[in-house]
């Protein structure tokens, strides 16, 4: 156990009568009010810290303070010593009290006692010495209740205040997340591929799930924002892919208006009046289709060129219109599809610049696609013959006709033997795989077989025949499309959490 | 304003005293202790009931008192047709030269300076009663006539706590009019053998002094003159309330056996008697030990224990000294978990 003590010393002493032993007596007060006081105020602090643990465990559970201005409990400490030194006076002895002591203790058979109601006289000389008696006190109790209480006191301030609050549900953070699908919504209300109320109503949405994130469940949380984005995302992705059909389309319209343009200032390169008449026709039509997409195009165009192009009259001049109007055209789409792009919302999957009338169709020199209709005029329409000359990128080392960069192959996109384009490769993990035919399972066979006989010999091995155990665990993972939903190290806990609910 | 007495008005008495204390323990053997609490009782000018059985030296010691300190001695055998004319004297139809007669007081073995009342249980309440004036006022009272005792008188009784059967056990009135009641107990080897080798038929040797009345005088001048201090008053009073169960300052054990506390006679004698031991000790003030040591002879007769106190086997000695040990004399109150060594 363990005890604070003071230990006894030797009195002074004097021989004028009363002041050595008032002295001794004065300094045993002293030494009695430092140890009261100490012990007062470990009491004082022991239950000012529980109490203060307490309230601040309250405050922060039901309110949420902060840390900061429960941390001015700590001048209870420093009241509680101030208060300590005022109760420890209160409780000590008074003079003549420690005087019996002092009699009692130095065996003065009441000759100090004496000494301070009257003066001694000679027997003075029998009080030289007067030693002071020690003051021991169990304190290791008191000391570990205190440790106890600084402990609770230091853990109900600094606990984290997730471990505490009892009236609010744990919040999720997904103000990240949050804030870059928003502003996808933003961008496709920009661009006009989502409707005003629509974006409204996804907001809205949205907002909901950043508000009932619970990190209780935060699987749900994130699960709705996936869904979310993945909704956001393919609208983008339609959005691209209708874009750059129409891109293709006024890009087709273009490189026909430049080659004719080109033709006619050439001359060399003049189409005879049937193909002529063919080629305006197929560019009005072309025109046509576009116009319907677009309504900004016919406003780029003078009434005289409109005239002309239903008339199938167009001239040099207004084919050059004509063909700047598709071009800026075809830049806005082109915008558009970067913009979408970079949001985000285009991850992997499409690249804008690699479908037909991409940003490398802007590239493409027209000039000789009248010489190319005028040679294939007999061969093949109009029409087929611009889809020819566009499937390649106007590369002057390409042959007019020939894909040289590839193509996607298909119907209507080139050559069956021209090459694939590939975009980025797909991920070896979400890959489908292909279809393994499996083992007979043989062993599964075993429950309704009957028992024939027992043998002490080694069982026989039929290669090839028998399953591994389990009939699926030789099968590979994955399965599922080309492209899945990567999941991200974010969302490994929230997939985990999903497969273990019961 | 009483002044405490220096040494060299103090140690004539202390040598006196000393050499008195010398003589009774070369007279009687073996007693040291006993004639130390007994020359306190009769410094302190109370009555010593003693107690004990027979032969152990009770009368002897009371006669060796009365001789040594030169005080008139008379004995009375206490018996239950004794009368209390019998002790304190009676008055006598007496005839005058000239023919008349008149009642003539003659006075009892009272009127002495020390008195053995020899087994005083075995006399009648009756006669018992008729000490209690002269004890309490040293004077008696017959047929309206009050006549004063010699100064200085003393009762030394003695009983016997055996052979109880024809005796009256003592009134709480009378035994609270004793100082001390003393247990005489008996000899060890060494002080049997000494006796029986150094006394023929047990006859104690003379004192080799007598004390003048005038030097006894002087003793009991000094003795009056012995400081109490106040936390020595204040202590006596605290363990004397502390025999009451009804006071705060009442242990468990004095709650449990005690039916009826000491009497405030009881608080003025151990003041007496501390004061009395104290000078023993050669000290002008008393101390708590002096106080301690005369605090059993003082109250164990006075304190009445009750029938949980005899089942258990608790007497009023044990009791005292559990009692003593429980009260601290300081009245300091720390908390429980602070001490001061002693």
């Amino acid at each position: 156990m363990k005890t604070t003590s003071l230990s006894p010393t030797a009195a002074p002493s004097t021989n004028s009568a009363g002041n050595g032993h008032e002295e001794s007596i004065q300094l045993f007060l002293r030494k009695l009010t430092a140890l009261l006081t100490l012990k007062t105020w470990l009491t004082i602090v022991t239950l000012w810290c529980f109490g203060w643990g307490a309230v601040a465990l309250a405050l922060r559970a039901t309110l949420h303070t902060p840390i900061k201005p429960l941390l001015f409990g700590t001048i209870g400490i420093f009241a509680g010593a101030v208060a300590a030194y005022f109760i420890a006076r209160k409780q000590l002895p008074t003079s003549a009290s420690v005087r019996s002591l002092l009699d009692r203790q130095n065996d003065c058979g009441g000759l100090l006692m004496a000494a301070g109601e009257q003066p001694l006289g000679n027997w003075e000389n029998r009080l030289n010495s007067v030693s002071l008696p020690r003051l021991k006190w169990r304190s290791s109790r008191a000391w570990s209740l205190m440790a106890l209480s600084v402990s609770f006191a230091a853990i109900c301030l600094f606990l984290p205040i997730r471990y505490v609050s009892v009236n609010a549900s744990r919040s999720l953070d997904v103000a990240k997340e949050a804030e870059t699908i928003a502003a996808q919504i933003e961008t496709l209300k920009e661009e006009q591929i989502i409707a005003e109320a629509k974006a409204e109503e996804l907001k809205d949405k949205l907002d909901q799930l950043a508000a009932e994130a619970a990190g209780e469940d935060p699987a749900k949380t994130w699960e709705a924002l996936d869904h979310l984005a993945n909704s956001i995302e393919k609208t983008a992705k339609d959005a691209i892919a209708e874009a750059a059909g129409k891109q293709e389309q006024l890009g087709k319209a273009e490189a026909l208006a430049e080659g004719l343009q080109a033709g006619m200032m050439a001359g060399s390169d003049q189409l005879d009046a049937q193909t002529m008449t063919e080629a305006m026709q197929t560019l009005s039509t072309m025109m046509q289709g576009a116009m319907k997409d677009n309504e900004a195009l016919a406003s780029q165009l003078s009434q005289e060129t409109q005239e002309a192009l239903k008339n199938g009259s167009l001239n040099s001049e207004q084919l050059k219109e004509l063909a700047n109007a598709l071009s800026q055209s075809k830049q806005k789409l082109n915008q558009q599809m970067s913009k979408l792009n970079q949001s985000g919302m285009n991850r992997g999957n499409i690249n804008p610049n690699s479908l037909k009338g991409g940003a490398s169709a802007n590239k493409r020199d027209n000039s000789g696609l009248s010489k190319f209709l005028k040679d294939n005029a007999q061969k093949m329409s109009v029409a087929d013959a611009v889809g020819e000359w566009c499937e390649g990128n106007g590369d002057k080392d390409c042959p007019p006709g020939q894909n040289c960069s590839g193509g996607k192959g298909g119907v209507g996109r080139g050559r069956g033997d021209a090459a694939m384009t590939w975009t980025e490769g797909s991920d070896e993990n979400n890959a489908k795989f292909k279809e393994k035919a499996l083992p007979p399972g043989s062993v599964a066979g075993l429950q309704d077989s009957q028992l024939v006989g027992l043998s002490s010999a080694a069982p026989e091995v039929q290669k090839g025949n028998l399953s591994a155990h389990g009939a699926l665990n030789s099968s590979a993972t994955g399965g599922g499309s080309a492209y899945t939903q990567t999941v991200l190290p974010k969302h490994k806990g929230a997939v985990k959490k999903y497969f273990e609910r019961k | 304003m009483q002044t405490i007495l220096q040494s060299e008005e103090i140690n004539p008495a202390i040598e006196l005293a000393n050499r008195i204390l010398t003589q009774l323990d070369r007279i009687l053997l073996g007693r040291p202790e006993l004639h130390r609490l007994v020359l306190t009782g009769i410094l302190s000018r109370g009555h010593i009931l003693l107690e004990g059985l027979p032969g152990v030296g009770k009368t002897a010691l009371v006669k060796t008192l009365g001789d040594l300190l030169g005080l008139q001695f008379k004995r009375v055998q206490f018996t239950p047709d004794l009368m209390p004319s019998d002790i304190l004297g009676s008055h006598i139809l007496q005839g005058s030269d000239d023919g008349r007669r008149a009642m003539e007081f003659h006075a009892g073995p009272i009127f002495t300076n020390l008195l053995l009342a020899d087994e005083i249980n075995r006399a009648s309440p009756k006669t018992q009663s008729a000490l209690l004036e002269a004890m309490q006022e040293r004077s008696v009272t017959l047929l309206g006539a009050t006549r004063q005792l010699p100064d200085p008188f003393f009762v030394l009784a003695s009983q016997n706590p055996i052979e109880l059967e024809g005796t009256y056990p003592l009134p709480e009135a009378q035994l609270d009019r004793f100082l001390f009641k003393l247990n005489v107990g008996g000899s060890d080897v060494d002080t049997l053998d000494q006796i029986i080798s150094t006394r023929r038929r047990g006859e104690a040797p003379q004192p080799e002094f007598i004390v003048s009345a005038n030097e006894l005088a002087q003793l009991f001048a000094v003795m009056d003159r012995i400081y109490l201090p106040k936390p020595v008053s204040r202590y006596i009073s605290r363990v004397v309330a502390a025999t009451h169960t009804d006071s705060p300052e009442a242990t468990d054990d004095v709650k449990s056996y005690v039916a009826y506390g000491a009497s405030p006679r009881a608080a003025i004698a151990m003041a007496e008697a501390a004061r009395a031991y104290a000078l023993l000790a050669g000290r002008p003030t008393v101390g708590f030990e002096d106080v301690k040591a005369i605090a059993s002879p003082v109250l164990n007769h006075r304190l009445v224990l009750n029938y949980k106190a005899k089942f258990d086997g608790v007497n009023a000695q044990s009791l005292i000294a559990r009692l003593l040990s429980q009260i601290d004399e300081t009245g300091i109150k720390l908390p429980r978990d602070v001490e001061i060594e002693k």
